[in-house]
């Protein structure tokens, strides 16, 4: 009896263990079931029980948009009470080319909305979304979209025009929509000029006598920077400074080479002799823009390690003015030194300098009428279809007039009041906005913006910022006016041209951006400018064998059968 | 049945008898036999199933058929692979990497064992071994950012050190020669302690008598070392060392990757690294796998001689 009983025992634990063995590969059903009943509402006074979507915000770093409580928020509150969903949300905090493709390789996609990038084109999370688009792991939304989502379907208005016809619905999608984009510009005035330049220092600008309108040249650049590693700046823990850096990641030391850009808009350089285009990799520009960056780089009048540097790091730097000219976009400086270096030293303010005119002498840059690539939300195949029908409801509520100033501006009368016809946001949600509690707290100017098409800043709510009234202000305006002004162009992109080559994939391949930065940052570390030379010929040379002469004589050819304008 | 038994040649009927006997073994065991069935399990589900995806090599993946229903392409990758541009680099560069990490990273906690082992002050010895031990646990990111840091160009410990004696800084993480140091040391700095763990169990097991004996004949340290200690540990030494010649061309992606800069791409894009470039950040799955396939080949070819060799020299050997 013992003896069985000991066996029965053992018996027992080798089935419990081999049972645990296996018990974590449940399906997916059950876990989101669970999920959903964990967070169900029940005591929000709808008698219908509510629907929870599950969406994931696959853009690094989207947590800052997050509200302390999905399921309990002024802008989620109201969109339960008119449509009767929740959209839980998560957020990425890596790659999203590596989200996307995990989740789609998977097989089984956790969750029922995602919103991604969508910048056009094939290359990075495009190429990705596309052939999971095409490969039927996305939902073709159009019917859904007819019946439940004709605010959301706004997008049209505000896409540029190649956007819609090689991106959107796309020759490979056959007919269906699965890809909504987002943050579009509602009407031309509406357009973001987002303010990218150079910014220095203003303390050590004034102590060495220069104007920000002196920088009208990559290579005056050159010398104001000189000039700062010959003088004793410090930065406000007393440090020395850097003559020159950027934030993470190489972000963005491009403006610095500005004198040596093209000008042109996708990739390519014309020769203005033939008139024929080619890789603008392939160009004279570029090895001008290397040896600008070599020199600055040997000279050590830029710092080495922020060509990788991380955002920790980066920020480290700028939160101490470390840098005494760095180039990025207006809003994200803005808000960071707000925060932080301007608090005890506000006499260390970066202002933007220039215009620097590019090769082609031109101030500002070209932006396309409509937008061409943007931020886009979509709808996993696998995705229930009443879920799928809550959430089409959920977002097009939001698109609606009331949904739009809910997710900028709050409730009327609460957050906002209407004066002339513009929402003008309470001095108190104003204040919340600018300690950057608003979000947090009440869930406006959060996640909820991310699925609204058309953004009316200007042309309908006066202010490119909502809530925050002093934007536009002096300094955007000038930049926006004199410094990077955007003239508004129509016209067919020469880069959808590739949509049409045989090779399209090799040449996506070949054309590959992580190689080509590879081989230009180590351009700059080279010890002569022949060895730099050297770097660029082999990169040039691997393009040649694969195959991107021919690539470029069909786009030449393709752009001479068209008569409309053709951007290259 | 005399008859019959007499018709089996000897050697088929000694295999059979061994063959009831072991059946006889298990049977009498049963239940100790029965917990193999949670490990095999765990190891034919983990380690087997997935092995299938090692097909996606010679496939063209699909997000919507999965591993098992993509269409096969043959050797459309392998190919692929080997006629890509930096084929050699990566190849190079995996070993290069890799075997400085061998021939200076794998003596390093033999190294360690051997010194704490003589230390006498048992405080002290459990202090260095806690300390040496720790940075195992301190993740990649943390170890190439506090690197970073005192390697600095711009207030880096180093570069505050050689400018107090007048020399110009030196961004260390962008040459070459450097890059190799920074590899080499921060991977023996966060893994030598752990690493030593095995060699010190080794030490442990020697017979004390040996070394009084020893002592007695007139042995010093130097002699005790040469001739107990290293051939008692000669043994795991041995076994160590084939197992740590199957990843001679796994340099260590998340370390390379963290520490890599633009001047030392041409040194530092390994196999691995250039995987996860293709395969995670862009999506060619199918190219990712010929990659580690590859080097899983070659690991594969490279224990098997290395445990051969072994086995002739010394007879240490996995099989």
């Amino acid at each position: 009896m013992k003896r069985n009983m000991k066996e029965f025992i053992c018996l027992v634990m080798v089935v419990l263990l081999t049972f645990s063995t296996l018990v974590s590969c449940k399906s997916k059903e059950t876990s989101v079931t669970n999920d959903n009943e964990e967070g169900n509402v029940t005591d929000n006074g709808n008698e219908k029980e509510p629907i929870v979507v599950k969406v994931f915000s696959c853009w690094n770093g989207s947590s800052g948009n997050a509200p302390r409580d999905h399921y309990d928020n002024v802008v989620a509150n109201k969109i339960l009470e008119e449509t009767g969903v929740i959209l839980d949300i998560e957020y990425a905090t890596s790659s999203e080319c590596e989200n996307l493709n995990m989740m789609f390789s998977s097989g089984d996609v956790p969750y029922d909305l995602v919103t991604a990038p969508y910048w056009g084109g094939n290359g990075g999370e495009t190429a990705v979304i596309k052939r999971a688009s095409s490969q039927g792991m996305v939902m073709p939304l159009e019917d859904l979209l007819d019946e439940y989502g004709t605010n959301i379907k706004e997008f049209e208005q505000g896409s540029a025009k190649d956007f819609l016809e090689n991106d959107i619905y796309c020759k490979e999608f056959d007919g269906h929509t699965y890809v909504i984009p987002y943050q579009l510009p509602a009407k031309p005035e509406d357009n973001k000029n987002w303010g990218y330049c150079v910014y220095v220092r203003k303390d050590i600008m004034e102590d060495l006598g220069w104007k920000p309108e002196d920088f009208d040249h990559s290579e005056k650049i050159y010398e104001f920077l000189k000039e700062v590693k010959a003088g004793d700046f410090k930065d406000a823990n007393g440090n020395p400074v850097i003559p020159a850096g950027n934030w993470h990641n190489g972000w963005d030391y491009n403006q610095l080479t500005r004198s040596y850009h093209t000008g042109y808009m996708c990739g390519f350089w014309v020769d203005p002799e033939t008139d024929k285009a080619i890789v603008d990799r392939r160009g004279p520009l570029v090895f001008d823009e290397i040896l600008f960056m070599r020199k600055l780089v040997a000279e050590g009048l830029f710092d080495p390690e922020a060509f990788r540097q991380n955002d920790t790091i980066a920020k480290e730097k700028h939160a101490v003015g470390k840098y005494a000219l760095h180039g990025v976009h207006y809003f994200h400086q803005k808000d960071f030194y707000k925060n932080t270096l301007y608090k005890d030293h506000p006499e260390m303010e970066y202002v933007p300098v220039g215009p620097i005119k590019n090769s082609r002498g031109q101030i500002g840059g070209n932006a396309l009428k409509g937008r061409a690539g943007s931020p886009a939300w979509f709808i996993p195949a696998d995705t229930d279809k009443e879920t799928a029908i809550a959430a089409i409801k959920a977002i097009n509520y939001l698109n609606s007039t009331e949904g739009k100033l809910l997710a900028f501006y709050g409730v009327e009368g609460e957050h906002y009041d209407m004066v002339d016809g513009k929402p003008k946001m309470r001095k108190e949600y104003i204040e919340m906005n600018k300690e950057g509690t608003l979000k947090t707290e009440t869930g406006i100017q959060g996640e909820y913006r991310e699925f609204i098409s058309l953004y009316p800043y200007m042309s309908e709510w006066g202010e490119f910022t909502p809530g925050e009234s002093e934007i536009p202000d002096k300094t955007y305006e000038h930049i926006i006016k004199d410094i990077v002004p955007d003239t508004i162009v129509d016209g067919y992109r020469a880069s959808n041209f590739i949509n049409d080559y045989d090779k399209k994939d090799e040449i996506n391949e070949l054309l590959n951006g992580d190689l080509w930065r590879d081989y230009r940052e180590r351009a700059y570390f080279a010890s002569t400018e022949e060895e730099a030379k050297k770097i660029i010929d082999e990169y040039c040379q691997y393009l040649i064998d694969g195959g991107i002469l021919e690539y470029e004589e069909f786009i030449n050819e393709e752009a001479d059968k068209r008569d409309d304008n053709i951007l290259f | 049945m005399k008859t019959m038994t007499a018709k089996i040649p000897k050697n088929k009927l000694e295999k059979r008898n061994k063959r009831k006997l072991v059946w006889k073994r298990i049977k009498k065991y049963k239940i100790l036999y029965l917990f193999l069935l949670p490990a095999i399990t765990f190891y034919f589900v983990f380690g087997y199933i997935p092995m299938y995806g090692v097909t996606l090599a010679f496939k063209d993946f699909r997000f919507d058929t999965g591993i098992l229903m993509s269409p096969w392409v043959g050797l459309k990758y392998v190919k692929k692979f080997f006629d890509y541009f930096q084929f050699e680099l990566l190849i190079r560069n995996s070993f290069v990497i890799s075997f400085l990490k061998l021939i200076i990273g794998f003596p390093a906690p033999i190294i360690l064992a051997l010194m704490l082992n003589e230390v006498r002050i048992n405080k002290f010895k459990r202090v260095i071994q806690t300390v040496t031990y720790l940075p195992y646990f301190v993740s990649w990111v943390v170890v190439a950012t506090i690197f970073s840091k005192f390697l600095s160009p711009h207030q880096g410990l180093f570069n505050d050190l050689r400018m107090a004696m007048g020399e110009e800084p030196i961004f260390f993480l962008g040459f070459a020669k450097w890059f190799y140091i920074v590899i080499i040391s921060s991977d023996i700095w966060k893994n030598i302690g752990f690493n030593s763990i095995i060699y010190l169990a080794a030490l442990s097991s020697i017979d004390p008598m040996l070394y009084e004996a020893s002592a007695i004949d007139g042995a010093g340290k130097w002699k005790r070392l040469i001739h107990i200690t290293l051939p008692a540990i000669m043994p795991t030494v041995g076994i160590l060392f084939i197992l740590s010649m199957s990843g001679l061309l796994k340099a260590g992606y998340e370390q390379i990757i963290l520490f890599q800069q633009p001047p030392t791409i041409p040194v530092s894009e390994v196999l691995e690294t250039y995987s996860v470039k293709v395969g995670l950040q862009q999506g060619q799955y199918s190219y990712a796998t010929v990659v580690g396939l590859f080097q899983s080949i070659v690991s594969l070819i490279l224990i098997v001689v290395t445990n051969k060799i072994a086995k002739k020299v010394s007879n240490t050997s996995l099989w």
